[in-house]
């Protein structure tokens, strides 16, 4: 259905560059995640695509046909508002039937279209509410239903499951992902949650200070991610210096204080002996129990232990400089205890030092 | 209940100088006018047309008044609450620079400028554009510019401030559901700004029914309003008891108008609420 563009899409306020050279494909019917920092400029993305504000350098096309002079109404790109921007003066059936009948459907249409979305987002009984009457997340509803009633060529998600509670969230996001997939809407998706991007998008790009830092499949991204700051992004809560000792058939052997430790290098960067390089491991993937291992096994100390639900978060010290910290289920150790430490080669990024 | 007897108290000094220094003289000027001449005097107003035309030319100038400023005032006042511009307090400030100058003062600038030898006609003739110069001092026109020129601050700043709290996301929402520019102020912007354009409403056509200093400098001395009535009941015919009458058919059509006004915000409001959404 339609093919979207974006070829080095620069904007700036005053002085500050929000958004530098982005470029960007979303293939017909594809879905992408955007990820990144408060402040990095994913907002100022979606409005520049919708036609909201102009974008300084760069263009934007949809498929081929460069939009950056068409007015927002003529583009037929579907938004949700990350603050929802629901018409106060309109009850939720008329906000979410607004487009249609500005597009003078046939009424028998837009009523059969309106009920059929307000029952798919559970929104029945609630029709005749306003906005103000409306709990947050079923505004978010309401908002949500509202884009995705126009069945849009191109749709533009800002965050939009952010306020629901986890089952409602994961119920929507399977409604998304169906009506998405089914009417091959060429989708953008800002989110937080990586189990949401993991879940819902083709590709994930990552954005940092306004540029593209990553883009690739959601498994790839969260797995190898690309630089220290993209791996704390992603939830590698365990990111410590060292300095390579030896490279040798993918392994490398990495010097932290007086411990030396191994990694698979499956890394993004071109690493040389010698380099000062971050490391960088999942707290799931530390393996706490004792190990017949013969490398990268360590010592330490339990620290502290915080229950978080389905998993206990272990901090351990002793090991490196900074403490270490392990997600376990069914972990009854206490503070004080000496553990032993494994951490998995294949596990373990590493990236330059920049 | 103890939340309601606080709010009360936080108004009781307007509340008390509205009731001793307005209600008070106003009940004391009616008693006064009622003992005199119990209800002759209404009487005479509102059966003699010579005054119901005062009544109906002051209405009327009023309600023209009224509509050109909504013309003049609702796109100032939308640039004005959507502009971005660091000039935007300057521009505030130039809004409210009329009010620097006594409405006495801008009403002879008017004259110098209507005038039949005025800058106005001057040019025109020079231009080619008339023969003759135009009669427009001493008519209602010049009576409608200098009202719309006094009071288009206020106008402007009722619907300014009202846009300001419309989030503009909501124009843009409009626009990506496909409203072209006029079809989003029709269904979004001229829907929620209603409550800005009532008070406008209400503040000019009061001060306009009420205006004294531009109808009397650029209607001339034979251009009767009802302020102007009422003055030259008081000062030249030193008939009180009909200023009083006057003064209170002027309230009584201003209130009318008010109520209408008020039920259409009402029914508004309802539908809009107090436009306050997470
Ligand atoms: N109108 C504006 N004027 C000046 N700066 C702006 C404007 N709009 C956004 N910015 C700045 O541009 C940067 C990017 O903003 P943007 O809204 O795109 O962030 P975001 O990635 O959507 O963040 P969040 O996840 O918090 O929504 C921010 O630093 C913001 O302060
Ligand atoms: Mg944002």
């Amino acid at each position: 259905m339609a093919i979207l563009q974006l070829d080095n899409l620069t904007k700036r306020f005053g002085n500050f560059t929000a958004v530098e050279h982005v470029s960007l494909t979303v293939a017909d019917g594809e879905m992408v995640a955007l990820l990144g920092e408060s402040g990095c400029g994913k907002t100022t993305t979606l409005r520049m695509i919708a036609g909201f504000s102009e974008a300084d350098e760069g263009v934007i096309t949809i498929d081929g046909k460069v939009m950056n002079s068409i007015p927002a109404y003529k583009r037929n790109v579907g938004i949700f508002f990350q603050n929802y921007a629901l018409f106060p003066h309109l009850t939720a059936y008329d906000n979410i039937a607004f487009g249609l009948k500005v597009q003078k459907r046939d009424r028998h249409e837009i009523r059969e279209k309106v009920g059929k979305i307000i029952h798919m987002v559970k929104l029945d009984g609630l029709e005749k509410r306003y906005p103000r009457e409306l709990s947050g997340g079923q505004q978010q509803r309401v908002a949500l239903a509202r884009a995705l009633v126009m069945e849009p060529s191109v749709m533009l998600l800002d965050e939009p499951l952010s306020n629901l509670d986890a089952k409602l969230r994961i119920e929507m996001q399977e409604e998304i992902k169906r009506i998405q997939r089914v009417l091959g809407i060429t989708t953008i998706i800002v989110t937080h949650d990586q189990e949401e991007a993991i879940s819902l998008a083709h590709r994930v790009v990552v954005m940092d200070k306004g540029k593209i830092v990553q883009v690739g499949p959601p498994e790839e991204v969260f797995e190898n991610p690309c630089n220290a700051f993209i791996a704390d992004f992603m939830g590698f809560v365990n990111i410590f210096e060292g300095t390579v000792e030896s490279v040798a058939d993918g392994v490398m052997c990495i010097r932290c204080m007086d411990k030396l430790i191994e990694a698979e290098a499956a890394s993004c960067d071109e690493i040389v002996v010698g380099e000062a390089v971050k490391l960088a491991i999942r707290p799931e993937k530390l393996q706490l129990s004792d190990n017949k291992n013969s490398h990268n096994v360590f010592t330490g100390t339990i620290e502290s232990t915080t229950y978080k639900g389905n998993i206990t978060r272990v901090e351990i010290s002793g090991i490196i400089t900074e403490p270490l910290f392990a997600h376990k289920s069914d972990f009854y150790q206490k503070p004080g205890d000496t553990i032993g430490v494994y951490l998995p080669p294949d596990k373990i990024r590493v990236f330059k030092t920049k | 209940m103890s939340k309601k007897r606080n709010f009360f108290f936080l108004s009781f000094p307007t509340t008390f100088a509205l009731l001793v220094l307005f209600v008070a003289p106003m009940v004391y000027i009616l008693i006064n006018t009622l003992e005199q001449d119990g209800i002759a005097n209404f009487v005479k107003f509102l059966t003699d047309s010579f005054y119901l035309n005062i009544l109906k030319t002051t209405v009327i100038i009023s309600l023209k008044t009224t509509g050109i400023l909504l013309l003049l005032g609702y796109p100032t006042a939308y640039f004005l609450a959507r502009t971005t511009s660091k000039l935007k307090n300057t521009m505030m400030i130039i809004i409210l620079f009329p009010f620097l100058v006594s409405a006495v003062v801008r009403s002879y600038g008017w004259m110098v400028i209507l005038g039949n030898k005025g800058l106005l006609n001057q040019f025109l003739l020079a231009v080619g554009l008339i023969e003759n110069p135009l009669k427009i001092m001493y008519t209602s026109h010049a009576v409608i510019v200098g009202l719309v020129h006094l009071l288009l601050p206020y106008m402007i700043l009722s619907i300014t401030g009202v846009i300001q709290g419309i989030d503009k996301n909501l124009e843009y929402a409009a626009s990506s559901l496909g409203c072209n520019p006029l079809k989003t102020f029709f269904k979004v912007l001229l829907p929620l700004s209603t409550p800005g354009i009532i008070s406008g409403c209400t503040l000019v056509f009061t001060l306009s029914m009420t205006a004294y200093v531009t109808p009397r400098l650029l209607g001339g001395a034979n251009f009767r309003m009802m302020s102007t009535m009422v003055f030259q009941e008081v000062n030249v015919n030193f008939n009180w008891g009909l200023a009083s009458a006057i003064s209170y058919i002027l309230m009584f059509v201003i209130l009318l108008f008010l109520v209408v006004f008020n039920l259409a915000t009402a029914s508004i409001n309802q539908r809009v609420g107090g436009q306050k959404h997470a």
